[in-house]
């Protein structure tokens, strides 16, 4: 380099004349890793499904069994609103592909990009994950408290613990999730204030 | 009658490139690996991620910038992201490089013996550095002038100018006094000298 300076040299012979080990692995081998790896994210994809359809087929037996209406809608809710959820998690692509525009774009663009969208999924998480579910698990707690014969008093209370539970539950995922989103906005605001500054 | 050679299929030039890009790049990638990743085994599968993503991302090379360039951005951002889920992990925070100048430097006073201890220190000051100041020391270190860098990173050139003035006052505090480039060329620093990634 044309300005370079005794320091300079010397760091950068220190750096660059350091021993490596040589990076062996041949395009065949590559080949394999990436295949290996895609099958990966087919298989984490895959699990995601099946525990949805468990999910799913339980509460599809439930509406079957049972005899009572309110049950059944709330069962009907809550199937609703699990393939909803699996609808949402298939077209959001949740899982990790490889990176095939990353040299493309800069660290800069790459990187915000990839923190804004982590960032849009947390700030959604409890329109998609969360509130598809309340109806139907609100439908059947009303269900429970009135199935029971006398619909005495300590029913009720039961049920409202229940609901504040769940929805101290929820409160708390959503909470974790804004946090989460906020700490990821600060990583892209210092992400553009270091593009910015001169 | 001369024969005429077929033209290689796009698969064909992408291996190529591959082939090209790790025997021109392969010791570049692995040091910047081993300057986001301290633990020998995770940096192992780090440059295997690096790899992977480099030749995957090779099917969209289109030459509007340099094959080096490319292979810069795909194993800075393919490493970046790496750190930042560590960091998640761990917890780990990062200082920049206007701040790394006023933190403590827990070998003052004593110097750097042979090339291994340098290099060991070198290593402890990268890993101290944000994910983006940490890509410009590593570009200066391989030699890269600011228009490549800010290619690369997507700062300014301007920006990458401050950046590496502030780089070298840090390594100029921190190593000009030790004296001299050491004489030997004996192995890597500690932690990180003993045998290579067993890709196979």
């Amino acid at each position: 380099m044309k300005d370079e300076s005794p320091q300079d040299r010397r760091m950068r012979e220190l750096w660059q004349e350091q021993r490596t080990e040589g990076v062996r692995m041949s395009v065949a081998e590559v080949q394999a890793s990436a295949g290996k790896f895609q099958r990966r994210i087919k298989n984490r994809n895959t699990r995601e499904y099946v525990a949805a359809a468990l999910a799913v087929a339980f509460s599809c037996f439930e509406f079957w069994r049972a005899g009572d209406v309110l049950v059944r809608f709330g069962f009907a809710l809550l199937i609703a609103g699990l393939v909803y959820i699996v609808w949402q998690l298939h077209a959001r692509g949740s899982s990790k592909t490889l990176p095939r525009d990353a040299g493309l774009s800069s660290y800069v663009a790459f990187q915000r990009r990839e923190l804004e969208r982590q960032r849009d999924a947390l700030e959604r998480v409890r329109r998609w994950y969360l509130a598809p579910i309340v109806p139907g698990m609100a439908v059947l707690l009303m269900a429970f408290g009135l199935a029971n014969p006398g619909h005495s008093k300590q029913i009720w209370l039961v049920v409202a613990i229940e609901a504040l539970a769940m929805g101290a539950m929820f409160f708390g995922i959503a909470k974790l999730n804004d946090a989460a989103a906020r700490k990821l906005q600060d990583q892209i605001d210092e992400l553009e204030e270091g593009g910015r500054q001169d | 009658m001369k024969q005429i050679q077929p033209m290689p299929d796009a698969e064909n030039l992408r291996n190529s490139r591959f082939e090209e890009a790790v025997a021109a790049y392969g010791p570049a990638l692995e040091r910047l690996a081993r300057a986001y990743e301290a633990d020998r085994e995770v940096c192992c599968d780090l440059v295997q991620e690096i790899l992977i993503s480099l030749w995957t991302s090779l099917e969209g090379f289109d030459e509007r910038c340099s094959l080096r360039t490319w292979i810069y951005r795909v194993a800075h951002n393919t490493s970046a992201s790496h750190v930042t889920r560590q960091m998640r992990m761990k917890r780990r925070t990062f200082v920049g490089l206007e701040d790394l100048a006023e933190l403590a430097d827990k070998w003052e006073g004593e110097e750097a013996v042979g090339q291994a201890d340098a290099l060991k220190r070198l290593y402890e000051l990268i890993e101290q550095l944000k994910p983006l100041d940490r890509q410009v020391m590593l570009a200066y270190l391989e030699g890269m002038d600011a228009a490549s860098t800010a290619e690369i990173t997507g700062l300014s050139a301007r920006n990458v100018a401050t950046k590496i003035f502030r780089i070298k006052q840090v390594l100029a505090q921190r190593f000009q006094e030790r004296g001299s480039k050491p004489q030997d060329h004996g192995p890597g620093p500690q932690g990180r000298e003993q045998g290579g990634c067993d890709e196979g």
